[in-house]
């Protein structure tokens, strides 16, 4: 019987699945045996399609059929905005939080209500069955990355999706170590090209997707080699924070030049009626786009000649609503680095090399000279600007090696699901000793006090910790976590999570509950207390609460006709 | 520069605002990320200006501003809760608690960790700001934990609007209810009070009806509830001081001694000069009868007198009757008992322990030791715990008061009692243990004990006098 292994990049604009089908456990050479695979859609005819390797991060409701459409077909409706109030994109940035849609239907009983856990379900679910349709046998295991910043919470509900969506035997994996694992098995062959070495090296991995920019710095030790086994230590030395740019942002920028300038002719949006609001937006945010990715291909064609650069302008035109139209603008090169100006120049402000300053800032002494390599990946690195912009930072004597744009995520993932299994030995494996970008913290009182320590959580992945009680006869504690980095700017601390405990029993002033910390190996986070007989998760698992919202899934026919 | 960046900027965050309102759980109560971390940094950092400059400027709602405050709770430490109080209250106050009522239950359901003195300020706000019906849903949920705040406030609130809406009598049993269900309230002295200030007419009789009944029958028999009641019951002058009269002038009223100590804050109070004289006469000619039990003679004799030399307008026209009434206790404490049928009285009468011991105590010799075999003879089962207790302080008094001689006295009485009482009774028995243990520890001498010894322990004789 054929294994199958499986990886999916779940992405904020696109998602992507690779697979590595074998016949035999032992394969002399599995990397050849790894590959993308379409995931079947409705195209923009609303045309069943079995050939497109990405799935657009879009879904259309239609809740009084209980009837989803994800992928192009959404889409375009999307882009169209005639259905801004059943149309949606943008899952992945508010996942683990606490935003959700309401979809009306054509009664307040039909009316659709979906939290960002179960939209994503409904993605993965979409997948889930192409994968069923074109193998029709069983997935050994699957591998879903996130992005490197994701937090517990973000996590946790990445790993409730996957449940969700009803697949079964898997685990996360970061995005930057996804590209990381495919580049040093030489997946697109970037590393023969480069003509890179990899022990010894430290190297910043670049992946800015369409909602999330991960940057990390890793050192790469290679540990032992012989014919069919090669083993490459990774300790991640740095990350960026959390931050939430991608291409998305790059078309809101662009859309809200297009808008600005509608709105000099017309009245302002916010004079006009939610559901016109939402329309004009879907609209302009998606022509954006289309003339981001138009004017970037003639551009980066041209790249090299100035003078014929200069001769490269696009006069959007496009219907914003009513026939009013946008029109009049020369968008050019100028233009356009104009409109990116706050993304793209280095400023304190959120912008694309910012996360490059902190990851470098955040890795004991190193300087930016001290970079082997950097590797680029993500949708949003096929845009000149981002490789300009690290080349001008890096000057020229650190290589950008691009490493496959659309595919690597999904496909590194595929191999971390191959190596899953110990008997698969064929492909390099990662020994990787992460860190996170940030302490996490407990408060206790007055006080913060650090429970897991980015700098040991490489090594250490459980420890205890003693919560010291500051006032008697209390019949509970608030065990709350916070992400944070110094422990003395508490103002950029973030809530994780928490609850407050029942004690068992009365304490002192200063007795101590000790408490034992795991994170396990999705980076989900786990306290149990010593005294108390049960575990108590920071985050809760499968609940009665958890099996409603995926029977809500269940029950959503997705891309059926 | 061909882009205009500020209107670039501007439409940014209309198209960002659009974007992420279709996934907020309140739409109306969008903030962008920028602006929220700014706001957050503001409150974390006590820098109000700039709180108030960011509304002003960006036209931020105080719903927004208690949101951002409530989401981020768990990273705010107040320094000082009343500079947090003033400064926040034009946002606080401000905010329609209806709106945010999400957050808040986040808060009530401590699932956000947000400080005690912040939740208690955010309690406040909030439950002053929702209507009666949902303070009352909040009073009756077992969902929540409220500590004795939270408690205190939600109670005070409901029952303030309740004096408005409801009829007076079910504002009467709300209490009661509260009051028995979280006893932390009776600490609440105010409420009674507040109430009486606000009804009219009828109402206000109708309360001083209520009371006189609390008065008469305390559900929870404690100092607490009689605090709560009493000063309520006390501001209703001379009507509350002649139902208390009546109430002594009947036998041996269980609760005499709140309706003694009402009375004596009244007469200490009242300063209209033919009331209070009135009230005197009153009080001394129920003293002077003859119905009145001793023991609630010598109650007043501790309370009334010395509340009516307190009072100047009462003392300087009866300062005669004052003095004596004083002087004649001081008399009756330098007395002892004669006979343990004036013990036995006291005991019956409710007297204190303690006290009736102290004065037992002052008795000498041969009348002692009859007293003592009298009480061996002539105790009820049901007193037996009382005079275990008084024959204890007997011991400690004399202890205490003498000595070790004085003590040696007393316990060659008690042994002597023993030895010459007629039957072995269980009051014997008690007695003899609590001699033994005395004897024994102070190493008591005496003829008495010997042969107390040698007829009741013949061990503790042979250790003591043979080995």
């Amino acid at each position: 019987m054929a294994e199958l292994y499986v990886g999916v990049d779940l992405g904020t604009t696109n998602s992507t699945v690779s697979v590595i089908q074998t016949e035999e456990r032992r394969l002399r050479n599995p990397i050849e045996h790894l590959r993308s695979i379409p995931i079947i859609q409705y195209d923009k005819d609303f045309k069943i399609t079995r050939d497109r390797d990405t799935l657009p991060s879009y879904f259309y409701c239609k809740p009084d059929e209980k009837q989803v459409y994800t992928g192009e077909w959404a889409k375009n409706l999307y882009a169209a905005g005639n259905l801004p109030m059943h149309t949606f994109t943008g899952i992945k940035t508010r996942m683990g939080g606490e935003s959700f849609i309401q979809i009306q239907g054509t009664s307040k009983e039909t009316d659709l209500i979906l939290d960002m856990t179960q939209c994503s379900a409904i993605l993965l679910k979409t997948i889930k069955q192409s994968i069923e349709e074109q193998f029709k046998q069983k997935i050994d295991h699957l591998v879903v990355t996130v992005p490197a910043a994701f937090n517990s919470d973000e996590r946790q509900a990445t790993k409730d999706a996957i449940e969700m969506a009803g697949f079964t035997d898997f685990h996360l994996l970061d995005e930057p170590a996804a590209t990381l694992l495919y580049f040093i098995n030489n997946g697109d062959g970037s590393l023969l090209k480069s003509h890179v070495e990899l022990s010894g090296k430290k190297i910043l991995i670049y992946d800015i997707g369409g909602g999330t920019l991960d940057v990390c710095i890793a050192k790469l030790e290679e540990e032992e080699e012989n014919e069919e086994y090669v083993n490459i230590k990774v300790s991640i030395e740095s990350r960026s924070k959390r931050e939430e740019l991608g291409g998305n942002d790059f078309d809101q920028y662009l859309g809200a030049y297009f808008l600005s300038e509608f709105e000099n002719r017309t009245k302002k949006i916010s004079e006009r009626p939610i559901e016109e609001q939402n329309k004009i937006i879907a609209r302009v945010v998606s022509q954006a786009e289309k003339y981001k990715i138009a004017l970037n291909d003639k551009i980066k064609e041209y790249l090299d000649r100035p003078r014929r650069l200069e001769r490269i302008v696009m006069t959007p035109e496009f219907e914003v609503i009513h026939g009013q139209f946008v029109q009049g603008i020369n968008l050019d090169k100028k233009v356009l680095e104009e409109v990116y100006a706050s993304l793209l120049t280095d400023s304190n402000r959120q912008n694309i090399i910012r996360p490059v300053k902190e990851s470098i800032a955040a890795a004991k002494n190193l300087k930016k000279e001290e970079i082997s390599f950097v590797i680029l990946t993500g949708g949003m690195s096929n845009f000149y600007a981002v490789e300009t912009a690290l080349k001008e930072y890096f000057g020229k004597d650190v290589p950008i090696i691009i490493v496959d744009t659309t595919t690597s995520v999904s496909k590194g993932a595929a191999i971390d699901a191959y190596n899953y299994f110990e008997n698969n030995i064929s492909l390099k494996k990662m020994d990787l000793q992460d860190r996170l970008a940030e302490d996490i913290f407990i408060r206790i009182g007055k006080r913060f006090e650090c429970l897991i320590s980015r700098d040991e959580i490489a090594t250490k992945k459980k420890g205890k910790f003693s919560y010291v009680i500051q006032e008697e006869n209390l019949p509970s504690v608030p065990i709350f976590l916070f992400y944070g980095q110094d422990g003395n700017v508490r103002e950029d601390f973030t809530p994780i999570a928490g609850k407050r405990v029942a004690l068992p029993r009365k304490y002192e002033v200063l007795e101590e509950v000790i408490m034992n910390w795991e994170i396990d190996a999705d980076g989900v986070i786990t306290i149990r207390i010593e005294d108390l007989d049960e575990t108590i998760c920071v985050k809760q698992g499968v609940s009665q609460e958890f099996l409603a919202r995926k029977q809500v899934v269940d029950e959503l026919r997705v891309n059926e006709s | 520069m061909m882009v205009d960046q500020v209107l670039l900027n501007d439409t940014l965050q209309k198209i960002n605002m659009s974007l992420n309102q279709r996934f907020e759980r309140d739409a109306d109560l969008y903030i962008s990320k920028q602006d929220e971390y700014e706001l957050k940094r503001h409150i974390c950092k006590g820098e109000f200006g700039a709180v108030r400059d960011m509304i002003r400027g960006k036209k931020i709602r105080p719903e927004i501003v208690v949101k951002v405050l409530i989401r981020n709770a768990g990273v705010i430490m107040v320094r000082d809760i009343r500079v947090f109080d003033k400064e926040m209250r034009p946002i606080l106050e401000g905010v329609s608690y209806q709106m945010i009522k999400d957050r808040m239950e986040e808060v009530l359901n401590h699932t956000m960790y947000v400080e005690k003195e912040l939740r208690h300020l955010l309690f406040w706000y909030y439950i002053k700001g929702i209507a009666l019906e949902q303070r009352i849903e909040y009073w009756e949920s077992d969902r929540y934990y409220f500590d004795a705040f939270e408690r205190k406030s939600l109670f005070y609130l409901i029952w303030k609007d309740k004096k408005e809406e409801e009829t007076l009598q079910s504002k009467l049993e709300f209490g009661k209810s509260a009051f028995i269900k979280y006893p932390i309230l009776l600490k609440e002295e105010e409420v009674f009070l507040e109430l009486k200030e606000i009804l009219l007419g009828k109402d206000k009789g109708e309360l001083f009806c209520h009371l006189c009944r609390e008065m008469n029958s305390f559900f929870i028999k404690d100092e607490l509830y009689y605090r709560m009641i009493g000063s309520a019951y006390v501001s209703y002058g001379e009507e509350a001081f002649e139902d208390a009269i009546s109430k002594i002038r009947e036998k041996s009223h269980k609760n005499f001694k709140y309706y003694i100590k009402a009375i004596a804050k009244i007469l200490e109070e009242e300063k209209e000069k033919d009331r209070v004289l009135h009230m005197f006469d009153m009080i001394e000619e129920v003293f002077q009868s003859l119905e009145i039990k001793p023991h609630i003679k010598k109650r007043i004799n501790d309370k009334i007198w010395v509340a009516a030399k307190r009072n100047a307008v009462l003392y300087k026209e009866r300062k005669v009757q004052i003095d004596l009434l004083l002087a004649d206790i001081e008399q009756k404490e330098k007395k002892q008992y004669i006979t343990y049928e004036e013990i036995w009285n006291d005991i019956k009468n409710g007297e204190k322990n303690e006290r009736i011991a102290f004065s037992w105590a002052n008795m000498k010799g041969k009348i002692l030791e009859q007293s003592l075999m009298d009480s061996f003879q002539n105790t009820p089962d049901m007193y037996r715990n009382d005079i275990k207790e008084i024959y204890l302080f007997l011991f400690e008094h004399s202890q205490k008061r003498g000595g070790d001689d004085t003590l040696s006295k007393f316990c060659n009485i008690m042994a002597s009692a023993i030895l010459n009482g007629k039957d072995r009774t269980e009051m014997v028995e008690i007695a003899d243990r609590l001699l033994l243990d005395y004897v024994l520890r102070y190493n008591v001498k005496g003829d008495k004990i010997v042969e107390y010894l040698a007829n009741y322990h013949f061990k503790e004789y042979q250790n003591r006098y043979i080995n």
